[in-house]
């Protein structure tokens, strides 16, 4: 066979032999969809990994037993974000030592006035009492 | 073109190019025999074309030119680039000392470039520039890089690290990159190319140029697509025309057009330390992130002969770059009441799980930048010591125009207006440099540049307590800076030693100047003072080039490293960046007396980058790997069958000013353990067919790795891509 065919045929198997072998989702995973009744809940991803089991709309939003009422969301997306939780996580200018910590799940260390729950912010007006304002960092200022 | 005008541009390119890089009196040029060419010099057979091409280039054609630059230089020539084969431009950039490039893990569409320790992210450190003009989106007020320029265009990548980068700017705290671009040919050329390997991967390329009369043209188009290594489909459009022809006797024009068009799912969210311990190879997170960038460009490059010893280079240029990034929403933590689209990773562990909305953010950016760049290069004698002096000016008029929306889903790329803004910046830059010769042996290079630009920013639309609202905030901050440089060299081209010194100077970005209140924030622009001490050893079989430096910066401004916080540069303090690096290449084929090419190649930099003073002190900044090290090994046979196999070290990196080690639950703290990759190579060249087969596979090791912990939680480097490629050039006599 010329040299020219063998080269084709490489070049063939580079085109063809790279089929997708992805699972249709991941350990952990878990998807929006709604019961027969109506109610909203969530798929979880079988063990598997061969797609999503039963709607479960019993459990609410699932989540960890350390934010049992829900916890601060990062920024995401260049906007999302929010505020709120409670459970065993500190408040919102707390003294802290890891985001973990934080019902805000940031914990920043200011440079003078040590680690503090804190919240992302591009305005003073997002940033309430104690603190007194947005930092050039992004973040509320801490007391 | 006729003969005797060549060759007397040519003298006139090589003397603006020698210009450029440091004492090069007409007395070191004339008649000098061609030295062996010293470590990182292009090779012989990178010599420039008949037509050398008229441009800006921050080093020169002749491997003798290298040799006078005052610090740092490495040229990754025509040579290197054909061996390498390469997919993108960071794929060779990170084989240049002192560079960390961090390719961007889908196509390579964008790449990140630190110097010397410096924060890398969006290259906005490093003054990339293509043939001899800038490519940020915003030079001065954004000076991030969010396009790769395509490797098909390039010919030749020249880094300049010491004084000399004081003639280009505005920034010179890192160093700077220029990119060549092709240049039309003498004659008729025909070129095509086809690549197809994994993940879809498949390039494809054509290529034309000829000459008639004096006129010379090229025009190449080039088509990218792919599925990405983390799922991450892409594809991408890249143009380039150029026309070179003679607006005099004395005067020569170049006229190039450009276009790029890239779209791909490009996310800033990454995994979980939980999702990354059990399925590093997973893919994105946030497929519906798509980003759509368009630029196009208009450059001119006009050099007019004055007389034997002047020369009047003037470069214009134009380019507009519009950037949509849709970006789906999440959480870290869930909210009550809040309905998410779906969730992954952990929700047993803190912060181990993201909770995507089904919503989006749609962040539309234009920006335009417009420059005009004369540069007089005047030769002569004043007793006994010959001079270059170099006197420059540039006008730059930039503009950008923000607009963030919000999108009902997280394929949304309209949305409702949440906050909107403009910039405008006009910056005014002139320079002066003197390169005197005392003797053949012993240059020195003073200059002085000083920059001054005027920013504005108006808020038109923003976020307030009880939600968006149109405001008219106005802001307006200005900044001067004066940035001296002396560099030097003493020695003969096969030895010497160089040492130089400069102020680094970077412009504060326009965001952080002037606040969203309209108020300058009078924050203060990055300034430095860079040191280098070094030498060259070029023996014909075996080149030597070591650098040690210094860099002192009084105000570093570094990424915030506030997980969650909007990304912000901020004001970093006092550092110290101090290492070595250095270069060596050996070509054992002529060593050995071997039938065949060999040559092996090792680049390696040692570099500390640390916080001095205040509660950092000590702590090594972001994203500043102490250790980088890469060898090359080609061999190449007369019959035209060649390979190659690219090793390449990162060491460990800190992801945080905190010098975290263990990483935390979002993975976007903790240690970025070092990693190391493996590329090969093989290709046959056909001389009589003009054909070419390329076999290449990156990442060999097929081993994933942290290659970073931001924007959002970990990306993972390392997979596995293999390449088949068919490559047919014409050239005529």
């Amino acid at each position: 066979m010329p040299r020219a065919a063998h080269f084709a045929l490489l070049f063939a198997f580079v085109l063809c032999a790279c089929g997708d072998d992805t699972p249709p989702c991941e350990v952990g995973d878990q998807r929006a969809c709604s019961c027969a009744d109506g109610r909203p809940g969530y798929a979880a991803c079988t063990a598997e990994q061969t797609g999503f089991g039963a709607c479960d709309c019993d459990s609410g939003t699932p989540s960890g037993s350390t934010s049992t009422s829900g916890g601060a969301g990062g920024a995401g997306g260049g906007g999302a974000g929010g505020a709120g939780g409670a459970g065993a996580l500190l408040p919102f200018m707390s003294s802290c030592s890891t985001n973990e910590e934080c019902e805000s799940g940031l914990c920043y260390d200011f440079n003078a006035k040590g680690p503090h729950c804190t919240t992302p912010c591009s305005l003073d007006s997002e940033c309430p009492p104690p603190s007194p304002g947005c930092n050039n960092m992004g973040v509320c200022k801490a007391p | 073109m006729s003969g005797p005008r060549v060759g007397g541009l040519r003298v006139v390119v090589l003397s603006a190019t020698a210009l450029v890089l440091g004492p090069s009196a007409a007395r070191a040029d004339d008649g000098a025999e061609t030295p062996p060419p010293p470590a990182g010099s292009p090779a012989p057979d990178d010599a420039p074309p008949a037509h050398a091409p008229i441009e800006v280039r921050v080093l020169g054609d002749r491997a003798d030119q290298v040799q006078r630059v005052a610090g740092s230089a490495t040229v990754l020539g025509a040579k290197e680039l054909r061996r390498a084969a390469p997919l993108d431009a960071a794929e060779v950039l990170r084989r240049v000392p002192g560079l960390v490039v961090r390719q961007d893990p889908g196509a390579g569409l964008r790449f990140d470039i630190g110097v010397r320790g410096l924060d890398p992210g969006r290259s906005r450190r490093v003054l990339v520039l293509e043939d001899g003009m800038p490519i940020s989106l915003n030079p001065y007020a954004e000076p991030d890089l969010y396009h790769a320029p395509s490797v098909d265009r390039l010919r030749s990548i020249e880094v300049v690290k010491g004084s000399g980068s004081i003639l280009f700017g505005p920034q010179t705290v890192g160093g700077v990159v220029n990119l060549l671009t092709l240049s039309p040919p003498d004659a008729r050329q025909l070129a095509a190319q086809l690549d197809a390997g994994e993940h879809g991967y498949v390039r494809a390329r054509a290529l034309a140029g000829d000459a008639h009369a004096d006129t010379r043209w090229l025009v190449q188009a080039v088509h990218t697509e792919g599925d990405g290594a983390r799922q991450t489909p892409y594809r991408s459009e890249d143009v380039l025309a150029k026309v070179a022809f003679p607006t005099s006797t004395r005067g020569e024009l170049t006229l190039k057009v450009g276009f790029r068009d890239d779209r791909t799912v490009a996310d800033d969210v990454g995994l979980t330390r939980w999702m990354g311990a059990i399925s590093p190879e997973r893919g994105t997170l946030a497929p519906d992130d798509v980003l759509h960038l368009r630029r196009a460009e208009l450059g001119l490059t006009h050099e007019q002969r004055l007389s034997e010893a002047l020369t009047l280079t003037t470069l214009g240029y134009a380019y507009v770059t519009t950037r949509l990034w849709r970006r789906q929403d999440y959480h870290r933590y869930p909210l009550p009441g809040a309905r998410y689209e779906r969730i992954v990773g952990n929700v047993n562990e803190a912060g181990g799980a993201i909770y995507f909305l089904p919503s989006n953010t749609i962040l539309d950016r234009a920006y335009s930048v417009a420059g005009v760049e004369p540069r007089l290069t005047a030769r002569g004698a004043t007793a006994f010591v010959g001079h270059t002096l170099d006197v420059g000016a540039r006008l730059l008029h930039e503009t950008a125009d923000y607009e963030q929306r919000s999108g009902s889903s997280p394929t949304s790329e309209a949305g409702a207006l949440e906050t909107a803004e403009d910039h405008r910046t006009l910056a005014l830059a002139a320079y002066v440099q003197d390169r005197m010769a005392f003797t053949d042996e012993l240059y020195v290079t003073p200059g002085l540049r000083v920059e001054h630009a005027a920013f504005e920013r108006h808020l038109g639309r923003r976020i307030e307590a009880t939600g968006p609202a149109d405001v008219d905030v106005s802001g307006a901050s200005d900044h001067t800076a004066w940035i001296p440089g002396i560099g030097m060299t003493y020695g003969v081209p096969e030895a010497h030693a160089f040492a130089g010194l400069h102020v680094g100077y970077a412009p504060p970005r326009l965001t952080t100047a002037v606040n969203a209140n309209g108020v300058d924030e009078s924050l203060d622009a990055e300034r430095a003072i860079h040191y280098e001490l070094g030498g060259r050893l070029g023996p014909r079989k075996a080149r030597l080039e070591l650098t040690g430096f210094l860099s002192s910066f009084s105000n570093q401004v570094v990424s915030a490293t506030v997980p969650g916080a909007p990304t912000e540069l901020v004001n970093g303090g006092t550092t110290r960046h101090l290492g070595v690096e250095g270069s060596a290449t050996a070509a054992l084929g002529l060593l050995l007396a071997l039938p065949l090419t060999v040559d092996v190649t090792a680049r390696g930099t040692f570099s500390r980058a640390r916080f001095v003073g205040g509660e950092r002190d000590g702590r090594t900044l972001p994203y500043a790997p102490e250790m980088l090290a890469s060898v090359v090994l080609d061999v190449e046979h007369d019959l035209g069958l060649g390979g190659q196999v690219a090793y390449s070290r990162v060491g460990a990196q800190y992801a945080d000013d905190a010098n975290t080690e263990a990483v935390d639950a979002t993975g976007r703290t903790g240690l970025v353990p070092a990693f190391d990759t493996v590329d090969f190579g093989l290709r046959y060249h056909h001389r009589a067919s003009g054909l070419t087969a390329l076999a290449t596979v990156k990442n060999a090791l097929d081993s994933p790795y942290v290659a970073a912990r931001r924007p959002e939680g970990i990306f993972f480097g390392g997979v596995r891509q293999a390449t088949l490629g068919l490559r047919w050039e014409s050239r005529a006599e």
